[in-house]
């Protein structure tokens, strides 16, 4: 166990952080919402996670409609998993290879009551970790953070029964043209202009500084965990189990993913 | 069914589809990339904005976001009104 007295978030309580691991994307899911499960109950502690996904996915927010948003023809066509999340925010391409993903899911009254603040608090650990690797990284309200004023990092967050859970990616690589193959336009012609204006908003780690992927995960890992008193540790049997119900019953069904 | 969608400034995209009765709202799906704590909260506040007369949508709207939800993020009910009342007429 780590244990170090400041850093960007202040805790005491104890922490379990779960390290890469890589999941289809219903699975991703509903590990976080396992997870979340669990520490509502007592049963879990504090926990911080990091994912990848496979295959590419994308995810849509809580308030979302699968068919306005996402080209679910394409996505089949392509092996692109898709799935609605259970936060709210925008649709999401998560190349399996161009992303890191984060999951910090805790009792919520270890965070601030006033959610931008909370997002401010803990987006402010991914701020920290990406200017380690020497980028000039800020937070944008509401949920973003940017490096040279172009976005690298999209942040969502939930609170229910007590539990705050906030998932968020930041990008390694840049893979526009995919994204906008999966991402509904709605009109064709304008599919270009809407490219060249998400290149120039948008940008990844791999733009803008030399760190390879590993060192951004090395990064963001030590900047979250800076403060706490935190070590390694593993799913439970009954959140392995939970997941897997979750992923098969809830977060690969029509009734949840087109919902809305 | 009217839709109506619309990006707002320093907010989120909020997309409606409302079907109206007379000046009553018959139905309504509020969809977008909004916050909205706790996140059940949407279908109750749909289910009670079904029945609302368009003109009292001002008076109506804080109530029932307010006793149905902690926080928007991304919209203010008056961003919602207005969205329902450019549906309303787009309508006639």
């Amino acid at each position: 166990m780590n244990v170090v007295n400041n850093g960007c978030i202040s805790m005491t309580d104890y922490w379990r952080v779960l390290e890469l691991s890589t999941y289809n994307a219903a699975m991703n899911m509903a590990i976080d919402e396992a997870i979340a499960n669990s520490i509502a109950l007592g049963t879990s502690p504090p926990t911080i996670r990091f994912y990848t996904w496979s295959p590419s996915a994308v995810s849509i927010g809580y308030f979302q409609s699968m068919r306005d948003e996402v080209d679910v023809d394409y996505c089949m066509q392509h092996n692109i998993d898709i799935v609605r999340r259970r936060t709210g925010g925008g649709a999401v391409y998560h190349d399996t290879r161009g992303e890191l993903t984060y999951s910090i899911i805790a009792p919520q009254h270890m965070f601030s009551r006033d959610i931008i603040h909370s997002y401010r608090e803990i987006c402010g650990c991914i701020v920290d970790g990406l200017r380690e690797l020497g980028m000039n990284a800020e937070f944008k309200p509401i949920n973003d953070i940017a490096v040279n004023g172009r976005k690298v990092s999209g942040n969502a967050q939930s609170r229910r029964n007590g539990v705050l859970q906030q998932h968020g990616t930041i990008l390694y690589d840049l893979d526009v043209e995919t994204m906008f193959r999966c991402l509904k336009v709605s009109d064709e012609k304008i599919r270009d202009k809407m490219i060249s204006s998400v290149k120039e908003r948008v940008t990844s780690v791999k733009q803008q500084s030399n760190a390879r992927f590993d060192e951004l995960y090395k990064a963001i890992q030590e900047s979250f965990c800076k403060g706490k008193r935190w070590g390694y540790g593993e799913l439970t049997e009954d959140e392995v189990m939970s997941a897997r119900e979750l992923s098969k019953g809830k977060y690969s069904s029509s009734s949840w993913n087109f919902s809305r | 069914m009217v839709r109506v969608e619309r990006k707002i400034p320093n907010g989120k995209l909020v997309r409606i589809d409302v079907e109206f009765n007379g000046e009553y709202i018959r139905a309504i799906k509020i969809t977008g990339d909004f916050f909205m704590y706790p996140e059940d909260a949407i279908t109750n506040i749909e289910r009670e904005l079904a029945g609302v007369v368009v003109s009292e949508l001002e008076r109506k709207l804080p109530t029932i976001i307010t006793n149905n939800c902690e926080e928007v993020i991304g919209f203010s009910t008056d961003d919602l009104a207005g969205i329902i009342r450019e549906a309303y007429e787009r309508r006639q």
